[in-house]
């Protein structure tokens, strides 16, 4: 994570910012977990726009994903990790702070 | 405006979970099947929870989840419901017991009172049903189902007032619920195609 700044917008996350990225995170932020289909049903993103974006948030650790069994039936299961989950609580924090520094 | 909390979240994921008419459907089929029973003096309504429970148990698994895919809060959920649910099906259960058995009690303690006490015992069990209902509705967040008790307690004043067998009020409750099932499984099914690869 890079050093705080002045200028609050310079310290947000890249990895979290691209709106993909941050609806996959957020979609992950309710509950233990979800498969790859709900998540994509609910940030409407393709298929391969999905993997490839969920191979950048679980190359970072934000998000892992786990096969599991749910009575007896195998699911990969996507979960947000600690790391995941503070990073978008510091996320929103700063997102709130730069746009607290713009002018009206 | 305040932040939905995660607990406001999950509740949005559980009633998307909700729209798929299976507790509608489900339950009126049970209640069609036990009203027709009552109404025909045979034990058929005893079938409806040995055709119902396997069916729900397949519907999440073949409706539901391919088209919104798994998430593990609806596990999370569905136990805290059913933490919640057992007693309130239990307490069910043990007041229709007691009804019966008072009612029938009164009705050789009281003799040429065996009409009204049919009459009330009819209205008691309709108003335990409506209130199980009603219940349903609150735990589930189902506000359709509210008014769906109301018609069942209507239909057994009905059935009270036309001296018919309250197990039509209970089959015609079942119907209206099977029907409003059915509704919001077609439009469930409309408005989520099941995704490629799911």
């Amino acid at each position: 994570m890079s050093n705080r700044t002045d200028e609050p917008a310079a310290d947000i996350d890249p990895i979290i910012h691209v709106p993909a990225r941050l609806a996959i995170m957020a979609v992950l932020l309710v509950g233990e977990g979800a498969d790859f289909t709900f998540v994509q049903k609910q940030t409407g993103l393709t298929r391969g726009n999905l993997s490839s974006h969920l191979m950048k948030l679980e190359a970072t650790g934000y998000v892992v994903s786990e096969k599991t069994f749910v009575r007896r039936v195998p699911r990969t299961l996507l979960r947000l990790t600690d790391a995941g989950r503070d990073a978008l609580r510091r996320y929103r924090l700063r997102m709130e702070e730069a746009l607290r520094a713009l002018p009206k | 405006m305040d932040s939905p909390t995660l607990t406001d979240l999950e509740n949005k994921v559980q009633r998307r979970y909700d729209q798929d008419g299976a507790i509608e459907t489900l339950m009126g089929f049970g209640f069609l099947l036990a009203g027709l029973g009552l109404a025909s003096g045979t034990t058929a309504g005893a079938l409806a929870p040995v055709l119902v429970l396997p069916i729900a148990l397949a519907w999440r698994r073949r409706i539901t989840y391919p088209r919104l895919g798994y998430a593990a809060v609806v596990d999370k959920r569905r136990g805290e419901f059913r933490r919640r649910f057992v007693p309130v099906a239990l307490t069910v259960i043990a007041l229709m017991i007691l009804v019966i058995i008072a009612f029938e009690a009164a009705g050789k303690s009281v003799p040429g009172a065996n009409d009204a006490v049919a009459r009330y015992q009819k209205i008691a069990i309709g108003l335990i049903l409506s209130a199980f209902v009603a219940s349903l509705a609150a735990l589930r967040r189902l506000p359709h189902l509210y008014v769906v008790a109301g018609l069942m307690m209507a239909l057994f004043v009905g059935a009270v007032t036309l001296r018919i067998s309250a197990g039509y009020a209970l089959a015609v409750t079942g119907t209206v619920l099977f029907a409003i099932g059915m509704v919001r499984l077609v439009r469930f099914l409309r408005d989520n195609p099941r995704l490629e690869g799911a």
